[in-house]
């Protein structure tokens, strides 16, 4: 047998697990490598018109994925840089320039008095581009798998995307309905979609989770939510009767970051219970997977990444200033520019412009490298060193299905919506 | 050379602890009772690239369609491996490199075709193709929002953005009516007046033609404002505007593409078709300079009065002109000058009676009718 399972007589946590093999996974990245592999993209990216930005995506997937074990192997990813590129093709031919031409002719629709049909119309593709959104999710997923090798073995998945679509579209429908209420009925059944259409080689996963199990730590965040926006707004309304008495506004505006953060913490506290939850329920034939990820080690991340994203906007505002700086100092100014300041004000349009275009590129840029190396860097750190496999034995009677259709190529949608992590 | 390592034979997911021998270009994978896995041939054999730390385990796989897959976990035997084949460390990037280049370099130019040359073609057709109610639908929304855009901001505040008398409207419409009489032209002319301390004017889709406040007090003869409205009667007629616009918008798109930020990049790109527009627009001004001149002529205008307009202007306010520089896509004005005097004829008679002169000088209600000397 491999050295991979090890047989265990007292347990890590000392629970019933005696007699029960199990594969503890890990994340061994570095945050200093992946950081550099990070800056190299970003500037082959810059060099190259953004071209790069198909292979950068790969480079930093294989990173990820290698660094990604399960006991001692590791995973793979075999995509290619090719692959995400003719995705991307595809997807702008088939749906961004018809999406571009309308949004580009239907001011012109509006103004030849075809408003009601125009509204009608946006509120169709308004649906239609969150149905995409679903189906560029499934896709994603579809790719993902089927590039990711572990133990030699592709993963795959199967199903039809317009079934993934559809049965979003009801959940969401019905929960609306119930104001959000059941909202783990929409999650748990996105999650059971997925998994269960999933398959390392020939075997398929499934899933034994269920909506009602979540719905205790679902509703509690849902109170804490509620109760923050409503004293939120009872804030405001005393606010507004204590302004006639010389009041001041900052107790509101207080009001309003607690409550965020509250809501945040809250929601990111139920995620965890969901991702906890969601793990411990999938099932691999007898093999089980346990998650102990924790609240405070996800809260901590988060907070380093906004910490960081801070800093790149301040550096970002600073080059915008500084592009403007030189432009401005480029332009002649007219000697009696002071008496006309709307003169000037148009001069000065174009800098404005270009120099917002460099902050927003700046802020984009470095936040996809931030992402990486903060957020996804913490989250896989978190997420894997906390999860273990148990009867992992039962991965060994998996093999490889050779007849499966493989997608060509991969993610145009997901690119073109800007979905996925990286 | 004996390397331990395990194999995964891309079949089953288990792996087989064994070892790895070289037999001059073929690797030799035997497990550990001896008996032999599988024979691989140095040249297919590549290194797994996502492992980027120098102690992590070297991975092993061939190329596709090959799933097999050798992993040595020690760095003393990994070390030794690459010393044995040197050639697994080599070229992992730089084919890779060529490649990028070689599709950065597609990606560009074919961008800027799409840009230069499919798009103004595409632009011109899509432009005389357009039904001319969208193409008048077009031009409203463009004059409000090109209003919004150059209107003073005191004007603005006043809540006066065009300025609009009865007696001026009148004189305009009429001006315009003349000019287009004489081409024959189905499209319905329209002149707002932008109450804008700017000295210029514009040709929007639709014959929709703003000139500005600037202008009218600059000019300093009816025949001077008439030869400008010819002159942007003339893009009117080559239907530039509607194909500008939608050369802007298709340049901003396929910029954006190539950035692959569509939201973020947008604003640059934006900016960058604005530049790259002007030199296509230079072509289009000589087009409408010359529809000018034989507009003038046929009305019996003074065709020459355009040029003492351009020479005045440049002579008072240098090269900063109207718009900023870069934004600038009049050609050269020596060369325009030369265009339009170069068309003058005898007996001219002038474009607008002096009372109409008057009233129109007067539609933003300033007193500036009577301060420009008689020339």
């Amino acid at each position: 047998m491999q050295d991979v399972i090890a047989e265990t007589t007292p347990s890590v946590d000392g629970a019933s697990k005696a007699g029960v093999a199990y594969a503890d996974a890990s994340f061994d990245g570095r945050r200093g490598p992946l950081f550099r592999l990070c800056l190299v993209n970003l500037l082959l990216t810059l060099v190259t018109f953004g071209v790069y930005r198909f292979w950068a995506r790969t480079h930093v997937r294989r990173y990820f994925w290698s660094h990604t074990r399960i006991g001692t192997d590791r995973f793979e990813y075999t995509g290619t840089a090719r692959e995400l590129l003719l995705g991307f093709l595809v997807a702008v031919a088939l749906i961004f320039v018809p999406a571009f031409a309308i949004e580009f002719l239907s001011p012109i629709a509006q103004s030849s008095g075809l408003g009601g049909v125009v509204y009608a119309l946006n509120a169709v593709y308004g649906l239609g581009f969150a149905c995409l959104v679903w189906a560029a999710i499934y896709r994603m997923w579809r790719y993902r798998l089927s590039r990711t090798l572990w133990r030699g073995v592709r993963f795959h998945l199967d199903g039809s995307t317009w079934l993934f679509v559809a049965g979003s579209l009801r959940r969401i429908i019905l929960t609306t309905l119930s104001l959000w209420l059941a909202y783990p009925y929409f999650s748990i059944g996105q999650t059971r979609d997925i998994a269960t259409n999933a398959r390392f080689g020939t075997t398929r996963f499934s899933f034994d989770g269920s909506a009602r199990s979540l719905l205790a730590p679902w509703l509690r965040h849902w109170a804490i939510a509620a109760a923050s926006i409503a004293g939120v707004v009872a804030l405001f309304a005393l606010g507004a009767k204590a302004e006639g008495e010389a009041g001041t506004p900052v107790p509101g505006v207080v009001g309003v970051v607690v409550a965020i953060v509250i809501v945040a913490v809250s929601y990111t506290r139920y995620r965890v219970v969901e991702a906890r939850y969601v793990l411990g329920h999938l099932r691999f034939a007898e093999a089980r997977f346990e998650s102990k990820l924790s609240t405070g080690a996800t809260l901590r991340t988060l907070l380093l990444y906004l910490l960081a994203l801070a800093g790149v906007v301040a550096v970002g505002i600073l080059i915008g200033w500084g592009v403007f700086l030189l432009m401005v100092g480029a332009l002649p100014i007219p000697a009696d520019a002071a008496a006309r300041p709307e003169d000037l004000a148009v001069q000065f349009a174009v800098p404005a412009a270009l120099a917002l275009g460099v902050v927003v590129l700046v802020v984009s840029m470095f936040s996809l490298s931030l992402k990486h190396v903060v957020l996804t860097f913490g989250f896989a750190h978190h997420v894997f060193s906390t999860l273990t496999v148990t009867n992992p034995q039962a991965f060994d009677r998996a093999t490889q299905d050779t007849t499966a259709e493989m997608p060509r190529f991969g993610e145009g949608l997901a690119q073109g919506l800007d979905i996925g992590a990286f | 050379m004996h390397i331990a390592a395990t194999y995964y034979d891309g079949n089953v997911a288990i792996g087989r602890p064994g070892s790895v021998e070289d037999e001059g270009d073929t690797l030799l994978i035997h497990d550990d009772a001896g008996r032999e896995l599988a024979q691989w041939r140095a040249a297919d054999v590549r290194l797994s690239k996502g492992l980027r730390e120098s102690s992590a385990p070297l991975q092993l796989f061939r190329r596709p369609p090959h799933l097999d897959r050798l992993v040595v976990a020690t760095p003393a035997d990994a070390d030794a491996l690459i010393r044995r084949f040197p050639r697994l460390l080599r070229g992992n990037g730089a084919i890779g490199m060529v490649r990028i280049g070689l599709w950065t370099a597609a990606a560009v130019v074919s961008i800027a075709l799409l840009v230069f040359v499919v798009m103004p073609a595409l632009a011109e057709r899509l432009a005389q193709a357009m039904p001319a109610t969208v193409e008048a639908r077009l031009g409203v929304m463009l004059r409000d929002q090109f209003l919004r855009a150059i209107v003073d901001k005191a004007a603005r505040d006043a809540g006066r953005p065009v300025c609009r008398t009865p007696g001026g409207d009148a004189v305009l419409e009429r001006l315009a009516g003349q000019l287009a009489a004489a081409t024959g032209s189905p499209v319905e002319v329209r002149v707002t007046v932008a109450n804008s301390r700017i000295i210029n004017a514009f040709a929007l889709p639709g014959g929709q033609i703003v000139v500005t406040r600037g202008l009218l007090d600059f000019a300093a003869d009816p025949d001077e404002l008439a030869g400008v409205v010819a002159h942007e009667l003339g893009h009117v007629a080559h239907r530039h505007p509607t194909a500008a616009a939608i050369k802007h918008a298709g340049g901003a798109f396929l910029i954006g593409l190539l950035i692959g930020d569509v939201s973020g990049g947008s604003a640059m790109a934006v900016a960058a078709s604005t530049i790259l527009d002007a030199r296509y627009s230079r072509d289009a001004e000589r087009e409408a300079d010359a529809y000018a001149t034989a507009l003038m002529r046929a009305n019996g205008y003074d065709p020459t009065a355009t040029a003492a307009l351009l020479e005045r202007l440049e002579r008072e306010h240098g090269q900063t002109f109207d718009v900023p520089p870069l934004l600038s896509t009049h050609p050269q004005l020596a060369e325009r000058q030369a265009i339009l005097a170069g068309a003058a004829t005898g007996a001219p008679h002038a474009a607008l009676t002096t009372p109409d002169w008057s009233i129109l000088k007067a539609i933003c209600g300033e007193p500036t009718a009577a301060v420009r000397p008689e020339r």
